[in-house]
């Protein structure tokens, strides 16, 4: 079956990945049916890897290295930090006067266990109860006065604890009347049955927490239990002889006359993961504490005093990278590339870099330390990317917007002749994605061409700009004079519209860049 | 009197940066740090933290410093006279971080703490001022 779903899969990814190149290879037959002319050397796999080196040479410093290292330094300290309460819930008075240790368990667990753990937190234990409660995955079929009963559950319980309706080892509790003084035969051992009222039998809590029952499941907040009617409760020895148990396994224990600490008792749910409640009874108060951990308000303060620290490190490492950005965003630009791409690349470089690094620290202390840290970490982590960031972007982006007044026209000289230029031009224009060309003429004139461009801006409704292209033979060389004019339909600032200029006249200047002399 | 030339020219500079801000604060939130946690691991944490600190306090005034100092040179100033005016802003900076520490860490590390960021600071400012002479 599983093969079957992995050969669909296979085959379904075969079809789509064909299918994706088939429409890759009709479109790019499109694209050169439409133009017509020769693309210059702008492949993305080559913008890609330009954009990473610059990226890479204003990353790679020491001061990104300090602030890495930092960052490792705070999120250790905030680990350290990390201070939690269990969560807890007192359950007002009990009849019961003394001292005592209720640990559930969320399954059967080795007696020896439990008992072995508590000897080395220094519990000396003058006496415990064993509670196990068993649901079977298949029925049993015990012999009722030679009648076929269906039993689902057993609670094995030691008679003591609940003596009052348990009158020898060799009764087993039911809850069901008719069956009383019956005789039941389970693996060849013989028992007199005590039939109670199942709503009693529900009604039964042990040192007035512990269901004797075994819950399957919650309605809103009301339990339901196995039906009593087909639940029995007996002894724990007679119980474990009777149904074949090993090495003593319990769901609960009851430890008379102990009392712990809160110290004692994180350590208890840190050490058995399977321990789900723990009961508390002192001086009548009953207080249950649970395996979910809420975290301090002191821990969460010096979480976000982490993060600040965290913060104010890495202030340093953006400057220097701002530094380094001036200088490469100005000749970046000329390349053509749109105004602040290098900016936000490296921005957001730094924060993968730093998130990535914090994530697999946060979780390398999660596995030392334990899981309880993640949290104090975690909001170290994203307080201090967030901070960084905001920053970051702010610092990073108001580089490139300092940008110096546009020349009217721009003239150089290009080491190629007129017609092998005019192609590269064409697609150079009619292929920013920026703009929308709307109008495109050229003319000859002699020897000499002239090339007029209107085209509108596709960001933004109603502003364009003209372009006027005069190539003159120069020698063996080409001699390019751009003017330009911007134009919109409604009254917008000059810094606004020298911008989208920059977007056109800023490609085209980018792609004769290689062949100019 | 040429001492005080020395110190108020090194103030000047620490003063004139964003680095003494980065230096106090730090300074303070580890302080804080110190109070609360009374892990031994931490102090050392804390340590290494302090380093990576006055790193950055210098860093940032990185830009600053390359100035100053090429408009000492451009002026004349002798390097012996550029030493100490670095000597005192690196004293003053390394101050500024472990006085607030000093006051509120365990015994042992008291004494480091001072010396080891004076160290620091001193160092990377000269390595600063032989990579701006060297670039002329």
């Amino acid at each position: 079956m599983f093969t079957i779903v992995l050969l669909i899969l296979y085959i379904g990814s075969l079809i789509v990945a064909l299918k994706l190149l088939l429409k890759y290879y009709k479109r790019s037959e499109k694209v050169e049916a439409k133009l017509c002319i020769t693309p210059p050397n702008t492949s993305p796999t080559a913008q890609f890897s330009s954009v990473w080196k610059i990226v890479k040479q204003a990353l790679i410093s020491s001061s990104t290295l300090i602030s890495l290292i930092s960052l490792i330094l705070i999120i250790m300290l905030s680990a350290f930090a990390t201070a939690y309460h269990l969560a807890r819930v007192d359950q007002g008075l009990s009849d019961y006067k003394g001292d005592c240790v209720i640990l559930e368990f969320s399954n059967s667990i080795s007696l020896t266990y439990v008992l072995n753990y508590l000897s080395e937190i220094n519990i000396t234990l003058k006496e415990y109860k064993r509670v196990l409660k068993i649901v079977f995955d298949e029925p049993l079929h015990p012999l009722i006065d030679s009648k076929k009963m269906n039993i689902y559950a057993a609670v094995l319980v030691d008679r003591e604890v609940i003596a009052n309706i348990m009158p020898s080892n060799d009764t087993i509790l039911l809850g069901d009347v008719k069956l009383n003084k019956s005789k039941i035969t389970i693996n060849d051992v013989t028992l007199y049955v005590k039939g109670i009222k199942p709503i009693i039998m529900e009604e039964i809590k042990l040192y007035e927490v512990l269901s004797l029952l075994p819950i399957q499941g919650y309605v809103a907040a009301n339990p339901v239990y196995v039906p009593p009617e087909n639940t029995i409760v007996l002894d724990y020895n007679t119980g474990c002889k009777m149904l074949k148990l090993l090495e003593q396994p319990v769901t609960a224990l009851i430890i008379p006359g102990v009392t712990l600490s809160e110290t004692s008792i994180k350590e208890l749910f840190h050490e058995i993961p399977s321990l789900s409640k723990l009961y508390v009874i002192k001086g009548g108060n009953i207080t249950c504490f649970y395996n979910a951990i809420m975290p301090s308000w002191e821990s969460l303060a010096l979480a976000v005093l982490s993060s600040i620290l965290a913060s104010i490190m890495f202030i340093p490492t953006v400057s220097v990278i701002a530094n380094r950005l001036k200088s490469i965003e100005f000749r970046a630009l000329l390349f053509g590339l749109p105004p602040n791409t290098i900016a936000l690349s490296t921005a957001s470089m730094l924060a993968l870099m730093f998130c990535t690094t914090g994530l697999i620290i946060i979780y390398l202390l999660s596995y030392i330390i334990g899981s309880y840290v993640i949290f104090n970490t975690i909001i170290t982590l994203i307080l201090a990317l967030l901070f960084t960031s905001v920053y970051t972007i702010r610092t990073l982006a108001s580089i490139g917007s300092k940008e110096s007044p546009l020349p009217q026209g721009v003239s150089f000289i290009v080491g190629r002749n007129i017609s092998d230029l005019l192609p590269s031009i064409e697609y150079l224009i009619k292929t920013n994605e920026f703009f929308e060309v709307i109008e495109y003429d050229v003319v000859w004139r002699r020897n000499e061409v002239y090339i007029y461009v209107s085209a509108r801006y596709l960001i933004t409704w109603g502003i364009g700009v003209n372009l006027h292209i005069t190539l003159i033979p120069n020698n063996n060389n080409t001699k390019v004079s751009i003017a330009y004019k911007p134009w919109s339909i409604e009254e917008i600032s000059d810094r606004y519209l020298n911008s989208m200029v920059r977007l056109f006249v800023g490609r085209l200047i980018g792609g004769l860049t290689p062949w100019r002399t | 009197m040429a001492y005080l030339e020395y110190l108020i020219s090194g103030f000047k500079i620490y003063i004139r940066g964003k680095g003494f801000l980065v230096a106090l604060a730090s300074g303070t939130i580890l302080s804080v740090y110190t109070i609360a946690l009374k892990n031994p691991y931490v102090n050392y944490i804390i340590l290494a933290l302090t380093f990576t600190s006055i790193t950055s306090a210098v860093l940032i005034d990185n830009l600053m410093i390359k100035n100053v100092l090429k408009g000492l040179e451009i002026a004349g100033a002798p390097p012996s006279f550029i030493r100490r005016i670095l000597l005192c802003y690196s004293l003053l900076l390394a101050l500024t971080l472990s006085a607030p520490l000093v006051v509120t860490i365990a015994p042992k590390f008291k004494c480091i703490i001072p010396l080891l960021t004076f160290l620091l600071a001193y160092i990377l400012v000269i390595l600063l001022y032989r990579r701006t002479g060297r670039k002329g």
